[in-house]
């Protein structure tokens, strides 16, 4: 099982919720308001301890490890925030390069060679084929909140993750952006055999397009 | 008419305690991940702290250091007389080195740098980057606050060193341009007067400074929750307890060594 809540509580803000998501699962997380969505967020990556119950992630429970190797345990995971998550004092090549720089040992050419694979598999680097060099040279403050959110999902799929996580990526962006985005998740979640995708948001309808069985509404 | 209230006092001596633990764990927590300098990305917030907090300092120390250098030996000279070389180095070692060195040096670096990183934290603390650090597996401990402590501390250290022989000499060059004072007499002088034991501990000083300065910086930068308007009180406040305890470190320090 990738992922298992047993029984999670949180003392007002969420009720005893006990779903789980096994490999290969392309799946909706539902919650009521903002604040379940974002700590639930956090209680699966081991951000926040539950008032009760238990997170199991890679069938390793959280409350039991140390720090670091909670942090061992997030490399597996890829993210993308709604607001994209960037670091706004590193430029956009460096951002996207993060991840593979901190984690492994790659050389630089085949950072370079990866992160152009992502660029285009993400659509970013056919749509500055013109200003490459200067786009990706520049902080991500002003960038629109899709582009910022494209950067984001092409940092998340660097490192190859067994769990892909979307929080509210289509709300807040055109619904050609968010069908490109839907395309650009679905096809990346077919890559990796076991590889499970799930996708958080508080409106249905925003994750409605995503065709899955696997819904876990969790209530107010 | 003022009254101190022994609960005012209580707390103040209680949150004293509190910051003293929440440094000292912090520093702990940064230092243990020293060998993370192999990582590209660490290195270069290494070498980027350096560089603003050594590099781009270096006019401002220029400039105070000769100017205080000037108006130091001007009082020395008046207290002594431009004719009696070696008490008028004497003096200047025991204030320059001994001291203000250290002093002056944290002082502009504590203005600028910790400020600046006490801000940069606070922002990325409020705006969740920190967070985004720690979803990516990234632990902000190796990544934003062990390079930043090491970076200050060694620019701290560097730029004391600068800062005396530019107060030191620059003074002097100064001096003996406007006042005929021997230049290369008062120089051969403070190189034949200057011991180990003011270098050792103008170094130690200069190490303990640069080490409180990041911390607290980083400490209060870390520690601010989810308001834009604490950031700009983080900067201030890592001022105000730098200057206490870059002090007591000063005064104790200068005990030890010369008691």
């Amino acid at each position: 099982m990738m992922l298992r809540f047993q029984e999670v509580a949180v003392f007002e803000h969420l009720p005893k919720t006990s779903f789980s998501f096994p490999g290969g699962v392309l799946g909706k997380i539902i919650t009521a308001s903002d604040y379940s969505k974002n700590l639930i967020l956090d209680l699966l990556l081991g951000l926040e301890k539950p008032e009760h119950g238990k997170v199991y992630l890679f069938n390793k429970d959280l409350a039991e490890l140390s720090s670091q190797e909670l942090y061992e345990l997030r490399r597996r995971c890829g993210v993308v925030l709604s607001g994209g998550g960037l670091i706004s004092n590193l430029k956009i090549r460096e951002n996207l390069a993060l991840p593979l720089l901190y984690h492994t040992a790659l050389h630089p050419e085949e950072i370079e060679n990866k992160l152009m694979n992502l660029l285009n598999l993400t659509g970013m680097a056919a749509a500055h084929s013109q200003d490459f060099d200067e786009y990706f040279g520049r902080l991500p403050g002003p960038l629109s909140l899709f582009e910022k959110r494209q950067i984001a999902l092409a940092r998340a799929m660097a490192t190859d993750p067994d769990i892909m996580i979307y929080d509210s990526i289509f709300e807040g962006i055109s619904s050609d952006a968010a069908k490109k985005i839907l395309e650009i998740t679905v096809n990346f979640h077919q890559q990796k055999e076991g590889r499970c995708s799930i996708y958080l948001s508080v409106h249905e309808d925003a994750v409605e397009p995503i065709k899955t069985d696997w819904i876990i509404r969790v209530a107010a | 008419m003022l009254t101190l209230k022994p609960q005012a006092v209580g707390k103040a001596f209680f949150d004293a305690i509190f910051f003293l633990h929440g440094i000292y764990k912090l520093f702990l927590s940064a230092a243990k991940f020293i060998f993370y300098l192999r990582k590209p990305p660490v290195r270069t917030v290494l070498f980027k702290q350096i560089y603003f907090t050594g590099i781009e300092a270096l006019n401002s120390i220029v400039i105070i250091g000769v100017l205080i250098g000037l108006v130091i030996i001007t009082q020395i000279s008046n207290l002594v007389g431009l004719a009696n070389v070696e008490r008028t180095v004497k003096i200047l070692v025991w204030i320059v080195v001994r001291e203000l060195g250290p002093l002056f040096t944290a002082v502009i670096i504590m203005a600028r740098s910790g400020t600046a990183i006490a801000a940069e934290l606070g922002s990325m603390k409020v705006s969740q980057e920190i967070k985004s650090l720690e979803i990516l597996g990234i632990n902000p401990a190796a990544y934003l606050i062990m390079p930043r402590i090491l970076g200050v501390t060694l620019a701290v250290m560097i730029l004391t060193f600068y800062f005396e022989l530019l107060t030191i000499l620059g003074g002097l060059g100064v001096a003996s341009i406007l006042w005929d004072i021997p230049f290369w007499e008062h120089t051969k002088t403070f190189l034949s007067l200057i011991s180990p034991l003011e270098i050792t501990v103008s170094l130690i000083k200069s190490l303990f400074f640069g080490i409180i300065i990041s911390t607290i910086a980083c400490y209060q930068g870390y520690i601010v929750g989810q308001t834009i308007t604490q950031i700009p009180q983080a900067a201030a406040k890592a001022v105000i307890q730098n200057l206490f305890l870059i002090l007591i470190f000063d005064g104790i320090i200068t005990m030890i060594a010369f008691l």
